[in-house]
């Protein structure tokens, strides 16, 4: 039986994940979301504990961070280290993924602009894929910082538009091009030379990418 | 009926085995080289290959009881691996197909590891965490490839082990001698613990623990090493399999072997719903019937090679290979 922070009404198992499950539900009368960090019977108790304390509470404070740079994210409302629980508010809207087709180039460079603002205080999304950029009212959240984390390292920073980059050509095809240049003009008007430095890594990963590639049919 | 005759010396193993197309191990024999000290000198293993590989193939057979006359294909490992234990084994599996007239197949290490993991756990579309002193990779086929998902960044977890070990003044093997200290250790030390996705990393976590020598006791630093080392691991596999969506997970390679590693991994696989395909430890580290087996596939698929173009390949990578089957 799922245990559940006091006040906290579930609704609904909106996904359940290999780290954690995300529930819908209401707390405090609001609309919230809980993700649960799922304990691990595989790994001794202290340090399945220790994770689950030290994973939860980087998570909210990179939402919190992520704020703070300007950048439009769930709320923390509640956390509660030891077992693993954070409640945020609920954003309510479509993933890019869904939307990508009939938005145009303004809401692009805004993700462009934000990931670049993301990025200048130092955070790592981790896992940027068009499915954890919701859109609401044609403006970009950000959700899901589990695997975040604050770098001050460029490879880091390339690595997330790399993820981003890859998802949307394998979901687009061809017509990615143009989406993708929005983004990156985006990222660019933001982030001026710095971020130029970082488009200039994250070509030299894809060059990485197209070297192994040439190598296998050798 | 169809019988391989497969001989496996990538590293530290020398193995000649017999297995039919029925896939039963006819026999599996082993010699393993053991360095007095330190780690393994190719040259010195290489040299110990030469000289047990007559008396290991000489067993072999016997135990197998069959003839030279009733084998339809010798199989060797190809590589990656150390290049003089490679071309030891390469050697006497040439002297054998042309004395015998016997097609000659190359097989690549890493692939047969899976193929025997299939064979023995009955697999049918597992993620396979493939652990051994050299590799450390969670694998699945995608058509007609194995595809890496996730790997070590840097150093493999048997290396981590074998390592830490040596660190300790431990001789060789490491691996089972630390699996034995960790069973009376009972203070979780704090060690690196680094995940990213589905890759881990080693590195920081050896030099925190060997730092750590001589200050904590040795059954506590090979407790925390391993429940360390190999819950990052299974985290990473864990990842793998939902990121799949694959309901299977298989264990290759000598760290299999560890009987706290195949527990952990029984564990995750109930929790989550899937099931964690255990086989007999004898087919986990090196051994010639891999080699026999996949062999035999390859040669099925009309993958044979004449003696000149035998060479062994140090970096022969998983993907590089086609898997028709």
């Amino acid at each position: 039986m799922s245990e559940f922070p006091g006040e906290f009404i579930p609704e609904k198992l909106l996904y359940r994940g290999a780290e954690a499950e995300l529930w819908l539900g209401t707390w405090l009368n609001m609309k919230v979301v809980l993700k649960k960090r799922i304990k691990k019977g595989y790994r001794v108790r202290e340090l399945d504990d220790e994770l689950i304390k030290s994973r939860t509470l980087k998570e909210a404070s990179l939402l919190y961070e992520a704020k703070k740079a300007g950048i439009k994210a769930p709320y923390v409302l509640h956390v509660n280290p030891v077992k693993g629980w954070l409640i945020m508010t609920f954003v309510e809207g479509k993933s890019l993924t869904e939307v990508i087709q009939e938005e145009n180039e303004e809401l692009l460079s805004k993700v462009g602009r934000d990931i670049y603002l993301m990025h200048s205080s130092k955070i790592y999304h981790g896992d940027l894929t068009p499915s954890n950029i919701i859109v609401v009212n044609h403006e970009p959240y950000f959700i899901d910082f589990g695997l975040g984390e604050k770098v001050s390292d460029i490879e880091k920073f390339a690595e997330d538009l790399n993820v981003l980059q890859k998802s949307l050509q394998s979901k687009l095809g061809e017509s990615y091009y143009k989406k993708w240049k929005a983004i990156v003009n985006g990222y660019i008007t933001q982030g001026g030379e710095t971020s130029r430095e970082i488009i200039d890594r994250l070509n030299e990963i894809n060059k990485r990418g197209r070297y192994k590639q040439r190598k296998k049919g050798e | 009926m169809l019988i391989s005759l497969g001989i496996e010396t990538t590293a530290h193993t020398f193995g000649v085995a017999f297995v039919n197309d029925k896939g039963e191990v006819l026999s599996n024999v082993k010699s393993v080289y053991t360095p007095k000290e330190g780690g393994i000198h190719p040259r010195e293993a290489s040299k110990h290959h030469y000289e047990v590989a007559v008396g290991v193939l000489r067993k072999a057979k016997e135990e197998a009881k069959v003839k030279m006359e009733d084998v339809a294909v010798v199989a060797f490992s190809r590589g990656p691996g150390l290049g003089p234990c490679l071309r030891a084994g390469a050697t006497l599996a040439r002297a054998v197909a042309l004395k015998f007239k016997k097609p000659l197949v190359g097989v690549n290490h890493a692939v047969a590891h899976l193929e025997i993991g299939y064979l023995k756990s009955g697999a049918r579309d597992p993620v396979f965490l493939y652990v051994s002193g050299g590799n450390t990779q969670i694998i699945s086929k995608v058509g007609d490839r194995y595809v890496v998902f996730g790997e070590t960044e840097d150093i493999a977890v048997g290396n981590l082990l074998d390592a830490f070990a040596r660190s300790a003044g431990l001789p060789f093997p490491g691996g089972p001698k630390i699996m034995n200290l960790a069973k009376n250790g009972k203070k979780l030390i704090k060690l690196p613990y680094v995940v990213k996705g589905m890759n881990v990393s080693f590195s920081g976590t050896l030099t925190a623990a060997e730092k750590l020598i001589g200050k904590e006791s040795i059954e506590d630093l090979a407790y925390s090493l391993q429940e360390t080392s190999f819950a990052m691991l299974l985290e990473a596999t864990e990842r793998a399999m939902a990121y799949l969506k694959k309901e299977e997970l298989v264990i290759a390679g000598g760290v299999g072997a560890n009987e706290r590693l195949r527990e952990m991994a029984r564990t995750m696989c109930e929790e989550r719903g899937a099931r964690f395909l255990d086989y007999p430890i004898e087919y986990y580290g090196d051994n010639g019937a891999m080699i026999a087996w996949t062999g035999l596939k390859q040669y099925l698929f009309g993958d044979t090679i004449s003696v000149e173009d035998s060479k062994v390949l140090v970096r022969f990578r998983i993907d590089d290979v086609r898997i028709p089957w």
